[in-house]
């Protein structure tokens, strides 16, 4: 008996942290792989990284690229959504890149960028379909270094 | 310390990088206790802003036809939908006032509810008809926002005047910010926005030129109408008639030929057709038994 609870307790103790920070609703069915729960009073929206293609700023709004969905919109704001994403989704934040004040993009889903014509086109695993959006010329530069893995002033 | 983190100019770029709220970064003691009085006192002030909102939501639902004010200072008026008065139909009478005829349809003994799409002529429970919100002329998009069931389908606010409908109430008033938006998506309400022609007895928003039919949602004795004009006018003009015959309330509608049914107190149905309005994608605010 003692053994018994002695084994719960250093297992509990190895994975603590890990339940604790890899999952944002602290469940262990859900620890694989951290996902982003977007959620109101009204309605939930759970994603993993590799969902997300980029999120747009709408004012008060954001609107959602989704693999495999057209969009989405959600009642909050694109900083909401930093925060939400650099809070939930631990290590896997590292893939979002935030440029300007009107955009977070996962940056797997770069697949073309042109300084001159100011245009950062967004590709969907498969490439079914692409997603251009304006980016400014400035922005677009640091982006590119970042990529190519330069340090970007 | 949040600001800071999160500020960005439109130039910059940023890789976001994970927080950790977790154990990783243990506190002294004494800090924790501060978070944990930090914590109860935002419970508490949120607990207080929620019976704040509870018993002011009773005001709003709680009154038949009354002024209502929500938790931002926004006046406007509430008319709860009383279905009890059967058999269900649309009131017709005219007026004129300053030259100008008006004709005043009222249902009576339905609910309100809006509609977006080709108006389904056939369905019998209909007893008026009217299009609500304006469709954009340069993307084909809904004018201001617009919930359909809870459903955000459009957003944005070019216009003041406001129509809530949820549950039993329909809500009229001129705010550029309201909650009833929010609580339209939370209960499955509708929501859309138009000018304000009239907002407690006073003249609404800076309004556009030109003449044309013009039609109002209106808050007249003590019942939600629709009210048109006969003839063109301007809506200047339009808005004086209604103001000087006595309503409260008014959000203008879509004008012109766009009252496309209602059903009269001998139960005949009057339907107005374009050559196309059935396959016409509108939106429309109908009455229903």
């Amino acid at each position: 008996m003692l053994v018994q609870w002695l084994m719960i307790f250093v297992i509990v103790f190895i994975f603590y942290e890990y339940f604790c920070t890899g999952n944002p609703n602290n469940s262990y069915l859900y620890h694989m792989k951290p996902q982003l729960i977007i959620s109101n009073t009204a309605e939930l929206i759970r994603l993993r990284s590799e969902d997300i293609i980029s999120i747009e700023a709408d004012g008060n709004y954001s609107t959602l690229y989704v693999v495999g969905t057209e969009k989405r919109v959600v009642l909050f704001q694109l900083g909401q959504l930093e925060r939400m994403i650099s809070e939930q989704l631990g290590e896997e934040a590292l893939a979002f890149v935030r440029i300007g004040r009107s955009l977070i993009i996962n940056r797997n889903y770069i697949y073309y960028i042109n300084l001159n014509r100011q245009i950062l086109i967004m590709r969907e695993p498969g490439g079914h379909r692409h997603e251009t959006l304006k980016v400014s010329h400035e922005s677009l530069k640091k982006l590119k270094d970042l990529i190519e893995g330069k340090e970007y002033k | 310390m949040e600001k800071e983190l999160f500020d960005i100019k439109d130039t910059d770029i940023r890789v976001l990088v994970p927080i950790k709220n977790g154990p990783d970064n243990p506190k002294p003691r004494r800090r924790r206790w501060l978070w944990i009085l930090l914590a109860l006192a935002i419970l508490c002030v949120l607990a207080g802003a929620r019976v704040y909102y509870l018993l002011h939501q009773t005001v709003i639902y709680s009154s038949d036809d009354t002024e209502y004010t929500d938790s931002v200072g926004n006046k406007g008026i509430v008319s709860y939908m009383a279905t009890h008065d059967y058999p269900a139909y649309t009131q017709f009478s005219d007026v004129s006032v300053n030259d100008i005829k008006l004709i005043i349809y009222t249902p009576i003994g339905c609910h309100a509810e809006l509609l977006v799409g080709p108006l389904p002529y056939n369905d019998r429970n209909i007893i008026l008809a009217a299009q609500a919100a304006d469709y954009r002329a340069d993307n084909g998009q809904i004018s201001g926002a617009f919930v359909y069931k809870g459903e955000l389908l459009s957003r944005g606010h070019p216009k003041y005047g406001f129509c809530a409908i949820i549950g039993d109430s329909l809500i009229m008033g001129k705010s550029q910010e309201t909650v009833l938006f929010e609580r339209a998506v939370e209960r499955e309400g509708y929501f859309f926005r138009q000018f304000s022609l009239i907002h407690n007895s006073k003249p609404g928003e800076k309004l556009p030129k030109g003449k044309a039919v013009r039609r109002a949602l209106c808050y007249y004795q003590d019942r939600i109408s629709v009210i048109e004009t006969e003839g063109r006018e301007s809506m200047h003009d339009f808005t004086q008639a209604l103001m000087d015959m006595g309503v409260q309330e008014a959000i203008s509608i879509v004008g012109s030929v766009s009252l496309p049914l209602y059903v009269d107190a001998s139960g005949k149905r009057h339907i107005i057709k374009s050559a196309n309005s059935e396959n016409i994608q509108e939106t429309y605010i109908v009455w229903k038994k």
